[in-house]
């Protein structure tokens, strides 16, 4: 049946050749069409199976809470310019935004820009917000807003929260306390100072270290104060995958415009939608400069190879025209693609070259051995029809083998690649041949215009040095064998050593703006941005999740609604104290400070210095880095004493007469001391904390759009890229929270180990399936069994060197195990196929001849993969390597292996 | 035959469980082995920070009383150089000296319970005194080789009036010397919540002592390392060593 197919399909290229070339034509428009439907998604959860907790989770978190989508704004420089920048840029983002270099109408794309905590709500409720430890422990300071008497209360209570220092700094949110606490007290010492040198203050600054006092650093401002975070929630999500470009280039465009003010700001954008944007367009930009080079490499080789430009130019442009076809029916079959996916087509133009390669090579050979169009064009396709269906047949169930996998970044891979791989096959056996009639009719028409014969030439084309090869080895098969063997060995020995490198990070494209700074953010904010979720359905389902995954040995910090909405219980214990607060300010006189304060005054902020030191000491015995250095930039350090401190500045202001400094620390009192009781009465309000009161701000940040759903952060407590194990426990651990458990840590968890179970799976299957194949197509055990044989010694090599090379498996290059029993196969079929049908002592012309074609078509394969070592994602190169490797060891098992046993068959006979 | 193999057995029974000490026998010879007189010491503490750089400490050390009186002073580096504890009523009160402001600071009677100057120990981790032996009650579980020694598994439960520091510890005794060489802390969940490892144990002054304890912190994913650098059990307080004053030194 092959045959008669081959038969017709010969005919009609060469005596109905403009017809086929009109169908075609036709196919190749609608195809085109259909694959302009064609996306791509930047997901990670879009490769676990369809249908995964997980997955429906993650995606529901995305469509539902508008803070799981979010740009988030890195801009660093001095704390004065970075707040400035902030200002400047958040109403800039909010209003209709435009896409540089794209014709689009202006659009609001930033819903809402949170860059300040919310101070108002915080004024209104702050002391219900507090723990009742941390109340009892602070409720002093709030007595008596009188200079002398607040910082003797200050004192106090500073000494009464320093004795529980391990208590109060056990973890990262407790250290975060004291840094509030240390900030206060700083701004607070600055604002006297200021006072002394100038006589004068104004009353905003008063009422800025009162508020810093009392509620913190509105900005989201870095531990060192150096770097700032806007949190934009845009107004599409994650899911939206045309937005996330558009959204995030018109934000990036206000942005650079923004820095054009501030010189002394350096700002970009980070988050998962610009991480999202920066892997959709560096990746679709580094697989076109792929496919733009190995498409040049592979026109160049064939040339080289063919001694002639138009068969190359016809092979490309058959390739172009099947990666059409392609296109259209897998945009048709999967519209979106995933990362994994969204490089098919190179691996197409890596192995859809070869049909053309096998064809052009067996025409060219024909061409040149005399035989006229009509039979060298039948035979070009009976002769390499055989094996390029063969080869592509094996290969497309090998990649369709990939769909036994749960996950779609495998499953979907192996079915556009296979039907994609079928798809140029069939535009080469059915366009190709037309092509090259034409060629030939036209440049038979020239040569008789010359006055030339029309025929031209015979050529040896073939590869006489490989020729010379498989007589060698033919002729000492034994030694051939046994060589093989013993690399083979000493392979699967060093295969055996290979290790697996989990960390993910280093799969993604290095130097990326938007990943350098989730370094930043990391290095700055000790902030993770790979952090789980919970999701709830009710305010005390959250507060429950939140204690509960708070005791897991593998979290560090969990965030949900419940801070700003304490249990009745809690609440209940809390207004107590909050009342004798109240009490306590409202029943206070603030009295004029008289020169015999002076001393007391003095001796108190000398004692508050004293307590930062002691803080301090203990806070580098305890490790708590930032702490301590907070403390001594406060305080200096006693082994680099600074020249000047905030302290050391008051103490000698003091010098400058009784009468004098009495005025101006009254100045200083009069400016704060009203708006600290206003404000300290304000936030002692016992009102009862609930959905409703929380302003839309905080509510946006945990709850979903109709309120009925809340989200609960968890970060974990160790590297989920670096420490597998622990990326491992911390899934398994939030599982027993909640069965809901989704998240960057967890996705990727299940996504390892669904894709090495589905990687193994797939290789077992492919080897059944390849020789069930080889079985029909050679009707005989010994040899699909002989044609198995280099590519299952090449994929020994292919790890073996691999490891001696120094790489590591990864989840990307893994896939090159089942993917390269398919590619591999097909140079033993060719010339398996080549040798039946040349007869027995034949090492010479079938390696001179389908040698020479395996070689090119390894190249190829080579160079088509290699080009994606330029791609700037990390994961795709060390794919490329990996496949490099197992294509080169292919084609050395098959040219080593192939020929003895021919040797030794053709012995026999 | 039948009567003399069964007497056989019973002598053997007999001389095995004579050779067996009970539970409370090893915690007791444990809490003898740990609890010398008095000592003097100096040792190093390695630590890993909140921003996981490592940071280690010198210090000196004196305990008198059976560990019940002790007073730590570091050494290096120069930031806490001079820094002093004192700790007496097996840790219930403890007071600490800042060289820099010259002050002597009482810490809370629960600071006990915290983690001692940074490090994944407690005060009460080692169970200095008679902790073991009072506020416990232990059971053997097994006998198995830990790190090539034969040693006793020991389950010491926390006696809940007693206020034990931990509800659950289990114990390694090496049995040819009654030194412990492991113990795993278990929270109220029966959460394996902190790990000590005691190794490089040499005989000194006829007292068996680690050089090296590593203390790892299941839960923070965090662990400190103290070495002894040098150590006598022949060093005697002299009269109010243990004082405010002498803290101040």
């Amino acid at each position: 049946m092959r045959e008669q197919l081959i038969n017709k399909l010969a005919d009609l290229a060469v005596n109905k050749t403009k017809l086929m070339l009109w169908i075609m034509a036709g196919i190749t428009l609608i195809t085109m069409v259909l694959s302009g439907g064609m996306s791509m998604t930047p997901k990670w959860s879009d490769m676990l199976p369809e249908g995964d907790k997980r997955t429906i989770e993650f995606d529901r978190i995305l469509e539902e809470f508008q803070s799981a989508s979010s740009i988030i704004v890195v801009a660093q420089g001095n704390e004065a310019d970075i707040k400035a920048f902030a200002e400047d840029l958040a109403p800039r983002v909010l209003d209709s935004l435009t896409i540089p270099g794209k014709d689009k109408e202006p659009a609001i794309y930033v819903r809402r820009v949170d860059y300040k905590a919310d101070l108002d709500f915080m004024k209104e409720h702050g002391f219900m917000l507090m723990k009742e430890d941390d109340l009892k422990n602070l409720k002093d300071i709030f007595q008596d807003p009188g200079l002398a008497e607040l910082l003797t209360n200050m004192n106090n209570s500073f000494e009464k929260e320093y004795i529980q220092p391990s208590e109060s700094m056990s973890n990262r949110e407790e250290e975060d306390g004291a840094l509030i606490f240390l900030n206060g007290i700083n701004d607070w010492a600055e604002a006297i100072g200021h006072t002394l040198r100038t006589g004068s203050i104004r009353t905003s600054d008063a009422e800025a270290a009162v508020d810093k006092l009392l509620v913190g650093e509105p900005y989201f401002l870095s531990y060192d104060r150096e770097a700032l975070i806007m949190n934009l929630i845009p107004t599409f999500s994650m899911i939206d995958a045309f937005m996330i470009m558009d959204g995030t280039d018109a934000v990036q465009a206000v942005l650079n415009e923004t820095l054009k003010n501030h010189p002394n700001v350096q700002a970009g954008l980070s988050g998962a939608i610009a991480v999202g944007r920066d892997e959709m367009y560096y990746s679709s930009q580094g697989l076109e400069i792929s496919m733009g080079l190995s498409f040049f490499l592979i026109g160049a080789l064939l040339y080289m190879a063919f001694r002639m430009a138009m068969a190359p130019a016809l092979a490309l442009l058959n390739l172009i025209i099947g990666l059409i076809w392609a296109a259209g029916i897998v945009a048709v079959v999967v519209p979106v693609l995933n990362i994994m996916t969204a490089m098919f087509m190179i691996i197409l133009i890596g192995l859809g070259i070869d049909f053309s390669i096998h064809i052009i090579s067996t025409f060219t050979e024909m061409r040149a051995k005399g035989l006229s169009l009509e039979k060298a064009t039948l035979a070009g396709l009976q002769k390499s029809g055989g094996g390029v269906s063969t080869g592509a047949l094996t290969t497309s169930v090998a990649f369709l083998a990939l769909m036994i996998g749960d996950s779609r970044a495998m499953s979907e891979l192996g079915l556009v690649t296979a039907i994609g791989l079928l798809a140029v096959m069939v535009s080469s056996f059915v366009l190709l041949p037309v092509f090259l009639v034409v060629r030939e009719r036209r440049y038979s028409k020239k040569r008789i215009k010359k006055g030339l014969s029309a025929e031209i030439a015979p050529r040896d084309l073939t590869l006489k040095p490989l020729g010379k090869v498989g007589i060698l080895v033919q002729d000492n098969p034994w030694l051939s064998i046994a060589a093989v063997a013993v690399i083979t060995i000493l392979l699967a020995f060093s295969a055996r050593e290979i290790t697996f490198n989990h960390n993910m990070m280093d799969l993604e494209a290095e130097g990326l703006p938007s990943i350098m700074l989730q370094d930043t953010v990391q290095e700055k904010f000790d902030l993770s941005m790979d952090f789980a979720y919970l999701v709830s359905e009710s305010v005390e389902e959250s507060r429950e999740l939140k204690k509960k995954a708070k005791e897991l040995p593998s979290v560090a910090s969990v965030e949900d609604i419940s801070i700003f909405i304490p249990s009745p219980e809690q609440q209940a214990k809390r207004v107590p104290h909050v009342e004798e607060i109240h009490a306590l300010m409202k029943g206070s006189q603030v009295t004029p400070i008289m020169p015999n304060d002076l001393d007391r005054i003095l001796l108190e902020i000398e004692r508050l210095e004293m307590n930062i030191m002691e803080f301090q000491s203990m806070a580098f015995l305890g490790g708590q880095d930032k702490v301590y250095r907070r403390c001594t930039e406060i305080v200096g350090s006693e082994e680099n004493p600074p020249d000047i401190t905030v302290f050391s500045n008051i103490y000698g202001l003091f010098d400058q007469g009784a009468s004098i400094v009495t005025g101006k620390l009254n100045t200083f009192q009069d400016a704060y001391a009203g708006y600290f009781t206003s404000s300290v009465l304000q936030m002692a309000n016992t009102s009862p904390l609930s959905l409703e009161v929380l302003p839309e701000s905080i509510v946006d940040r945990y709850a979903s759009k109709d309120r009925s759903l809340f989200l609960t952060t968890v970060l974990p407590s160790g590297n989920i890229w670096q420490d597998r194990p622990f990326m491992e426990r911390f899934s398994i651990e939030l599982e027993t929270v909640s069965e809901r458990t989704t998240g960057m840590p967890v996705i990727m968890n299940a996504l390892i180990d669904i894709i090495g179970r589905d990687g193994r799976n797939a290789a077992y299957l492919t080897l059944i399936l390849v020789y069930l194949i080889l079985l029909l197509d050679f009707r005989s055990f010994k040899y699909a069994f002989i044609a198995m044989l280099p590519l299952a010694t090449g994929a020994v090599w292919m790890v073996g060197l691999m490891q001696i090379f120094g790489f590591q498996l990864d989840m990307m290059n893994v896939m090159a195990l089942p993917l390269i029993l398919g590619i591999g196969i097909d140079d033993g079929v060719h010339v398996v196929h080549r040798w039946r049908l040349e007869g027995p002592r034949s090492a010479n012309i079938v390696l001179s001849s389908t040698g020479k074609a395996v070689l090119l078509t390894s190249l190829t394969t080579i160079l088509a993969f290699g080009s994606m070592m330029f791609s700037p994602f990390r994961g795709y190169a060390s794919l490329s390597y990996a496949l490099i490797f197992g294509v080169g060891a292919c084609f050395f098992t098959t040219i080593i292996i192939l020929p003895a046993f021919m040797g030794l068959l053709d012995k026999r006979k | 035959m039948k009567v003399k193999l069964f007497v056989l057995i019973l002598v053997g029974v007999s001389i095995l469980s004579a050779q067996t000490p009970t539970a409370e026998e090893i915690v007791d010879r444990v809490t003898a082995i740990m609890s010398p007189e008095n000592s003097y010491s100096k040792g190093s503490q390695t630590i890993i920070t909140s921003s996981g750089k490592e940071r280690v400490f010198e210090f000196e050390s004196w305990a008198a009383e059976k560990g019940k009186s002790s007073m730590t002073r570091y050494t290096k580096p120069a930031a806490i150089r001079g820094q002093a504890f004192l700790m007496l009523n097996n840790a219930d009160d403890i007071w600490s000296y800042f060289p820099r402001t010259k002050r002597v600071r009482k810490l809370a009677s629960h600071a006990k319970k915290q983690k001692m100057q940074g490090s994944d120990f407690t005060y009460e981790d080692m169970g200095g005194g008679d902790v073991f032996q009072k506020k416990f009650k232990s059971t053997i579980l097994s006998e198995e080789t830990k790190d090539g020694d034969l040693a006793w598994k020991i389950q010491m439960i926390g006696i809940p009036d007693k206020d034990p520091p931990h509800p659950k510890i289990i114990m390694w005794v090496r049995q040819s010397d009654y030194y412990p060489v492991a113990l795993d802390y278990y929270d109220g969940k029966d959460f394996n919540t902190k790990s000590l490892v005691l190794s490089d144990i040499q005989v000194i002054e006829s007292f068996p002592t680690a050089m090296t304890m590593v203390m790892t912190d299941n839960k923070e994913r965090s662990s400190t390392t103290m070495k002894t650098l040098e150590i006598t059990y022949a060093w005697k307080p002299t009269k109010g060593f243990f004082s405010e004053r002498n803290l101040k030194k």
